[in-house]
């Protein structure tokens, strides 16, 4: 992933480049159905970072193609703190979370009301783990996660906290307190996931790695699996949603597990050198792995739920290569950003390249997509639309001036951007600036 | 205490009779009695679901309600506390939303009680800001020693604005307003734009005194940390119950070590364990400092390195941190500790990686013992 962003520098992960090889099975001929198979299916909400499932895509609504600091800004609002965390909205909800105070020991959660960008409550607890980080991140770095009845919040100081929608606390963990060990200095940031009531937190550093399911609605650990001990900062990704058995899936810079959703029972594991940053996705079936050279994997029919045989390689490509952003799955293709802006169009049945063009800045930001558009900010907060589906492919641009490390939300016809110390919402044209 | 209805008013109220309804509500429960069930969280979400009913109902109480879920915090742990700041907050939003006033006066009075845990304090003071607004103007300057580091800030921050205000217009009485400012701040930031200042004006403020920085050591290393073994292997400057400093150990590839004595000349206390020891990869060194307390009392240490670490104090560990070259600040590590009267030995345990990276070279420390605002004790 990470959570709303990725802002570590390649300096601190001294992974070398190349992906093990790994024994390649079927490896498709053409060009995949645009369909969603195994991946959670995008909706109208944004319920998490990425959207619905973590894939980035939006559905049933239009994406804003042009923006500046005063045009076509529905609202704008102050936040109480800082943060690189993404917004997620449901059910007319803006949930986005911050941090303030010295050594940042105030953690925020706070919901806004999507319409109007009113306040609608607002509540705050103190880090119990060590708040320090690289000053680019935040301890308001993972996106909270909502399934329109709760929201659940993860911050980098290892505290955990989940809301009705009303804001009644629910729970609040400090799972520092749980695990003493844990501690990434330079800012944890993965984003927790929710899924059939559950939590899914990564907590993956150098002295103490492992994952925990928690009871959404009561806060119980269900379950934790242990980790290959090292610093990460990639989303878990809910895959086979539809399936008696989801699984979550866990990338490191060691490879792709996948453990039951209900139980943390690993299911199978590959070996690979991939992103510690970068998160997965998937679409078509198929799981796409960041990593020096992206993998796509094909997962093998579960029947019983029980099969722990290793996924088959269906292409890997040097060519498809996400940096900080994750890649995204859309119709059918794959999109990737590198870290010269290199942007990437591969087919994700065979990781063919289709086309490339080189995008302006740096992105920490992931791309998001919807209406057969897609949008890349930068960190200077500059947005490129590219409409996937026709020539011209640059058809929009927007920027509101501020510096933008955190994914967007797409929901309801707006576009939530979130900047270091605020949260605006775009719409199409006409809108205009209430606050 | 009450958990869940009685069976009788739960039959009738499945029965779906009238009055049976209204025995079947829950038995309105006390404030004091849903402090007590929050202060039960455990870890791992134990008492989770009891503490979350508990919340809701607290949630809904009057606001006059607010000062005693305020001292429900006092001597609680840091999650419980976090529990009672949540209900506080929707029990404040909630009556603000109804229209209701918030107990304004009780609230200061809250604020102005040192007894009362500074997170409950700092939470009351935002609430009685936001419904009087004269309250900064007449708390703020009070909070200039104040042991709630968030309040002192704020205090802080004020002086420091108008002692350097001051300063640029007559330099004599800026200057002693900002030594008064200097000798209260507490956070690094805030201490060293006070210490900048004074210097701009021919002051030498004394960083180390203020902090309580630790500088004379004695150090002894390399002991072998191969493959990262040494963090968890005991060697003989923790192993040991007494110390002989005079004895020779043997380090890493059976080198023969003596401790050595090494005092720190930065303002900050740092001790460069490449330049004391020699540059070496997959090493552990150890320093040892005695602290002298002319009583048993409760102090932190706080503690900066870029290395591995563990801390003790008289033989006790009080902080372990196994984690390499992921940044280092001023307080990075903090461990609540008991200090005896007379001479108390604190001893911390340096672990330098194998990692080849440029970036990833420093083995160092630094060290200080203050009391729970981040003053200097001795």
């Amino acid at each position: 992933m990470r959570g709303g962003t990725q802002v570590i520098t390649k300096r601190i992960l001294p992974w070398s480049a190349r992906v093990a090889a790994l024994v390649s099975a079927a490896v498709l001929g053409s060009a995949l159905a645009p369909s969603r198979a195994g991946a959670v299916e995008p909706t109208a909400e944004w319920p998490g970072w990425r959207g619905a499932g973590g894939s980035g895509v939006a559905a049933g609504t239009q994406l804003p193609t042009a923006w500046s600091a005063s045009e076509n800004v529905t609202w704008k609002i102050d936040l109480p703190g800082r943060g690189v965390s993404s917004p997620v909205v449901a059910a007319g909800r803006v949930y986005v979370t911050c941090a303030s105070g010295y050594k940042e020991k105030r953690l925020h959660v706070v919901c806004l009301d999507a319409a109007s960008g009113s306040t609608r409550w607002h509540r705050q607890i103190w880090a119990t783990g060590t708040t320090q980080c690289h000053p680019k991140t935040s301890m308001a770095a993972p996106t909270p996660v909502t399934d329109g009845g709760i929201v659940a919040a993860l911050f980098a100081s290892w505290d955990a906290a989940a809301f009705d929608a009303d804001g009644t606390l629910l729970w609040c963990r400090s799972l520092a307190r749980d695990f003493p060990a844990l501690s990434n200095q330079v800012g944890a940031a993965a984003s927790p996931v929710l899924h059939a009531r559950i939590f899914v937190c990564a907590l993956e550093t150098d002295a103490e790695a492992r994952v925990v399911g928690i009871d959404g609605r009561r806060g119980e650990t269900r379950w934790s699996v242990v980790r290959p001990a090292g610093i990460n900062w990639t989303t878990p990704l809910i895959f086979g949603a539809e399936t008696p058995e989801p699984l979550v899936l866990l990338q490191s810079s060691r490879g792709l597990s996948a453990v039951t959703l209900a139980g943390g029972i690993e299911r199978w594991s590959v070996e690979a050198k991939l992103d510690p940053i970068a998160s997965p996705t998937a679409g078509a079936g198929l799981i796409f792995a960041p990593g020096a050279s992206t993998m796509a994997l094909r997962p093998k029919p579960s029947g019983s739920g029980a099969s722990s045989a290793a996924p088959d390689v269906v292409w890997q490509s040097a060519k498809v290569r996400a940096s900080t952003a994750s890649p995204l799955f859309y119709e059918g293709r794959l999109y990737a950003v590198g870290s010269s802006g290199v942007l990437t169009c591969a087919d994700a049945g065979t990781g063919d390249v289709i086309w490339q063009e080189r995008l302006k800045g740096a992105f920490s930001a992931s791309p998001v997509a919807a209406d057969g558009k897609l949008c890349f900010i930068n960190e200077d907060g500059e947005a490129a639309i590219v409409d996937t589906r026709a020539e011209p492919r640059r058809v929009g641009t927007g920027a509101i001036g501020e510096s933008v490390l955190a994914s967007p939300a797409v929901a309801g016809g707006g576009l939530f951007i979130r900047t270091e110390r605020r949260i605006y919402r775009v719409d199409g044209k006409g809108a205009n600036a209430s606050h | 205490m009450w958990k869940r209805p009685g069976r009788l008013p739960l039959l009738l109220a499945l029965l779906g009779i009238g009055s049976g309804c209204a025995l079947a509500a829950k038995t309105p429960r006390g404030v004091e009695a849903l402090i007590a069930q929050i202060q039960d969280v455990g870890t791992g979400g134990e008492g989770h679901a009891d503490a979350a009913e508990a919340v809701r109902e607290l949630s809904a109480k009057p606001p006059e309600a607010l000062p005693e879920i305020l001292a429900g915090m006092d001597g609680q742990t840091p999650l419980v506390r976090n529990w009672l700041s949540c209900a506080f907050e929707a029990a404040a939003e909630r009556a603000l939303a109804q229209g209701n006033k918030l107990p304004a006066e009780r609230l200061e009075s809250f604020v102005l009680d040192r007894q009362h845990e500074p997170q409950a304090r700092a939470l009351a003071y935002e609430w009685l800001s936001r419904v009087d607004g004269a309250a900064p103007g007449r708390l703020v300057p009070g909070f200039i020693n104040d042991p709630a580091t968030e309040l002192r800030r704020l205090a802080v921050e004020q002086e420091l604005d108008a002692a350097e205000k001051l300063a640029a217009a007559d330099a004599e009485a800026g200057h002693a307003r900002l030594r008064q400012v200097f000798d209260a701040a507490r956070d690094p930031d805030q201490v060293e734009r006070a210490a900048k200042k004074l210097e701009s004006l021919g002051d030498k403020p004394d960083l180390s005194a203020h902090y309580g920085v630790l500088r004379a050591w004695r150090v002894i290393g390399p002991f072998d940390n191969t493959a990262k073994v040494g963090f968890d292997a005991a060697y003989p400057p923790e192993a040991s119950t007494a110390l002989d400093l005079g004895a020779e150990q043997q380090g890493k590839s059976g080198k023969p070590l003596r401790w050595i004595e090494h005092t720190s000349t930065d303002a900050l206390g740092q001790v460069d364990l490449n330049r004391l020891i020699g540059k070496e990869k997959g090493v552990v060194a150890y320093a040892l400092a005695n602290v002298e307390s002319p009583l048993s009392r409760r102090a932190q240490v706080r503690a900066s390195s870029p290395n591995a670490v563990k801390i003790w104090v008289n033989g006790r560990l009080v902080f372990r941190r196994d984690e390499y070259h992921h940044g280092t600040e001023i307080d990075q590590h903090l461990a609540p500790v008991s200090l005896e009267r007379g001479l108390n030995q604190v001893l911390i345990k340096v672990c330098q990686n194998e990692q080849t990276d440029d970036w990833a070279q420093d083995w160092a420390f630094q060290l200080r013992v203050c009391d729970d605002t981040g003053g200097g004790i001795f």
